[in-house]
């Protein structure tokens, strides 16, 4: 399993989770319809306390990432076609504005930004070229 | 689900750890009569053999013969029980399950009284049958019931003695001092003690007042109850010996509910055993050194000076109170620098 | 309702020292709580006094709401102990271990003991006195778990273990917790180990129990919160009470907060700061201003 956890990081154990299944889904390792462990398996691999475990499933249902089908088990849900609305993109233009501060700052301009984002976002979603 | 009943488990306990020591503890109990008998018909086929033929009576007709090795037995019975447990200090595991106190010290009490009673009536019937068998039997049944009773019963006192011992003490070796002390050395210590001190000041103390103590002195120690004779066969003392069973038993069970077991599993509760022991121990040196002291101070006085008289007793007193204190106040600072000494150095 | 574990002002005193004192804690059925302080805080002290091993000095301990100082040992049927140091008599094999706690515990399971020694690979004609410290608490943990103990006690579990076996230790203690709801104890120096594995936290220093928390609560309690207020409204914040501590770097402030966070935060709003955002801290960082509050040396506590 590709669930790595640091108890030593600020983040929470919970949030470390939740930020873990969200990138596998966002790069493609986790499709929909893949099996998750239970919560008690999950909790036993990681010698995690099943309490945090369980945290990071309710957050991850709430966020519709994950669906519980009872007696069956836990399983990346279908991903919604919700168009972006006009505050995703504000939200998203927000986080690009301080990338770009903190790249002039190391000496990297727009341009090359954009070519680094190009070349970061080519070999980022594995899965992307073949199937899609 | 098996047995879980905890009494077995903790006699199987016992019986696991104390097992080397019960049965040395049988094998020198059993020394007199068994072994003897065995040995005396293997050497020579000895029912025949005239100088032998007394072998069992003789234990009944004089039991300060083997009372001795009996009551050695008897003090490593009740050592035992507590011996192992201070050396590894296993106690605190065992009563951290769920295993009640009252339920460990009286399994403990009870198998260590059970095997020195087992073995005791097994020597008992042993010699009794060779006699009758010998055609020696003529000190009589009741004699031999007496001799049972009065061996049960003074075993039983010297058995409690040890095992209380072991409980209050904290260490093996503690354990094994006080034990040895209480069981054997009581009366002598302070019949010395009271013969030094009587015979320097003969003039001045009465010397029936010695006498008494003396005498009184022998009461104290448990294994006089079994070497000598007027005692051993005497009812009173089988009562005075059970009573003090009854209370060490008492106090046995009493102390192990309150034992605190702190320090590494130790009963450190009973630290005055200690205390107890440096001041037999300072008593002894103030004897010692006062009365050395005094004699040479006589020897002095009477040899060098020419002085045929002894000097008054008040002062003689004051001489040998002073010597004795100053011994004992030199041995302690001269302690207690050499423990200041050795921890400094750690 | 009954708590798995209480304790009502308990104190305890050795040589004259106050090795517990006042100790108040109450530990929920089901609850995974995780002891921690320094070494010689007290942790081995209260938890013999938890298993009636020790006679409080002071207060009384009670296990599902039986007293722990029990003269049939009763209470403790149920309640499975790994000690720190494993005693057992020198010429005790493996087995006789077992066979002792078969005899001993009502609920025994042979078929996990078996299946856990052998998991661990541990020989059952081995000395105990011969196995490694490791070995011996291996041979202890299975022997707890195979009572199916209601309450589950551990004096540093993973004190001194390597890292694997220290791994293995931790996912069975997860895996009895999640299969019987046993109710967990265990101490430990170790903020890493009581943070992967406890729902519930008590801080130990110097004999005094400092917090005694479900550690939810103290997310939501606890904040670190940095704000920059309007010049000329600048309160004293460090005289409000819930706030352990403040920080200044020029003219943000550094807040630590230790309870009622929502409260402070409302007051804060109420400024109409310039910039404020509370984040959820780092648990070790929490500790060492817990320390600091009480005025302690926190060097010697051991943040890994």
């Amino acid at each position: 399993m590709w669930f790595r956890i640091d108890p030593r990081s600020e983040v929470p154990l919970y949030q470390q989770l939740v930020d873990q299944v969200r990138e596998g889904v966002a790069r493609g390792w986790l499709r929909p319809g893949d099996r998750l462990p239970s919560v008690r398996e999950l909790a036993v691999r990681l010698a995690l306390n099943h309490n945090t475990v369980a945290k990071a499933y309710q957050e991850l249902e709430r966020e519709g990432l994950i669906e519980t089908l009872r007696g069956r088990g836990t399983f990346v849900a279908a991903r919604r076609r919700r168009p972006a609305s006009h505050e995703d993109y504000a939200w998203v233009e927000s986080q690009i504005r301080q990338l770009l501060v903190a790249a002039y700052h190391l000496g990297i301009g727009p341009e090359e930004l954009v070519d680094i984002v190009r070349r970061v976002a080519a070999g980022w979603r594995e899965t992307e070229g073949g199937s899609s | 689900m098996g047995i879980w009943n905890w009494h077995n488990a903790v006699a199987w306990r016992d019986w696991k750890q104390n097992a080397g020591m019960w049965f040395m503890a049988a094998g020198v109990m059993s020394f007199p009569v068994l072994v003897r008998i065995i040995a005396v018909g293997l050497l020579q086929s000895a029912v025949l053999a005239p100088g032998h033929r007394t072998v069992a009576v003789e234990l009944v007709r004089a039991p300060s013969s083997y009372a001795l090795l009996w009551v050695v037995a008897a003090a490593i019975f009740g050592v035992a029980a507590f011996w192992r447990e201070w050396s590894h200090q296993g106690l605190p595991a065992v009563l951290a399950g769920p295993v009640g106190r009252r339920q460990v010290v009286m399994t403990k009490w009870g198998m260590g009284w059970l095997l020195l009673q087992g073995v005791l009536l097994l020597n008992v019937l042993v010699a009794v049958l060779v006699a009758v068998l010998l055609g020696e039997y003529e000190a009589g049944w009741p004699s031999y019931l007496y001799w049972w009773m009065s061996s049960a019963v003074g075993l039983s006192a010297v058995y409690a003695l040890a095992f209380l011992a072991g409980l209050w003490t904290g260490t093996p070796r503690s354990t094994g001092w006080t034990a040895a002390f209480l069981i054997f050395g009581v009366h002598a210590w302070i019949q010395w003690m009271t013969t030094l001190v009587g015979r320097l000041f003969s003039d001045w103390l009465p010397a029936s007042a010695i006498e008494s103590l003396r005498q009184w002195a022998a009461y104290l120690s448990v294994s006089q109850y079994m070497v000598r004779s007027d005692l051993f066969f005497n009812g009173g003392s089988r009562l005075v010996l059970l009573a003090a069973t009854a209370v060490f038993l008492g106090l046995a069970v009493a102390s192990f509910d309150r034992l605190p077991l702190e320090r590494m599993g130790r009963a450190w509760m009973f630290r005055w055993a200690e205390k107890a022991a440096v001041a037999v121990g300072g008593i002894t040196l103030f004897v010692f050194a006062g009365a050395l002291g005094l004699v040479m101070f006589q020897l002095l006085w009477q040899l060098r000076l020419g002085f045929g008289e002894l000097p008054p007793a008040t002062v003689r007193v004051l001489l040998f109170v002073s010597i004795g204190g100053a011994a004992v106040y030199l041995a302690w600072s001269l302690a207690k620098w050499a423990v200041r000494r050795r921890y400094s150095q750690v | 309702m009954t708590w798995a574990v209480e304790t009502v002002e308990l104190s305890k005193e050795i040589e004259g020292v106050q090795a517990v004192r006042d100790v108040s804690l109450r530990i929920p059925a089901g609850a995974v709580y995780g002891l921690i302080g320094p070494n010689g805080a007290g942790k081995s002290t209260l938890i013999r006094l938890l298993l009636g091993v020790w006679r409080p000095t002071a207060g009384k301990v009670l296990l599902f709401g039986k007293p722990a100082v029990d003269p049939t040992g009763e209470a403790r049927q149920g309640v499975g102990f790994v000690p720190d140091i494993p005693v057992w008599p020198n010429n005790f094999r493996v087995d006789d271990v077992v066979r002792w706690h078969r005899m001993v515990y009502r609920e025994w399971d042979a078929k996990r003991a078996d299946a856990l020694l052998d998991l661990f690979g541990i020989r059952r004609k081995a000395l105990v006195a011969h196995l490694s410290k490791g070995q011996k608490m291996q041979v202890s943990l299975s022997c707890a778990l195979a009572t199916r103990p209601r309450l589950l006690i551990l004096d540093e579990p993973t004190n001194g273990l390597d890292p694997v076996v220290r791994r293995e230790f931790l996912q069975l203690l997860v895996r009895q917790v999640a299969e019987d709801e046993t109710t967990m104890l265990f101490s430990t120096h170790l903020l890493e180990d009581l943070q992967r594995v406890a729902d519930h936290i008590g801080v130990l220093f110097q004999g005094r129990l400092l917090l005694s928390t479900a550690l939810e609560d103290l997310w939501d309690e606890a904040k670190k919160v940095m704000v920059v207020f309007r010049p000329g409204a600048e309160p004293d914040v460090s005289a409000w009470p819930e706030v352990w501590r403040v920080q200044r770097e020029g003219r943000l402030h550094i807040l630590w907060i230790g309870k009622a966070a929502d409260r402070v935060l409302e007051r804060i709003r109420a400024l109409e700061p310039v910039y404020w955002e509370a984040v959820q801290p780092a648990l070790d960082d929490l500790f060492v201003e817990m320390m600091r509050r009480e005025g302690y040396t926190y060097g010697d506590l051991e943040l890994a």
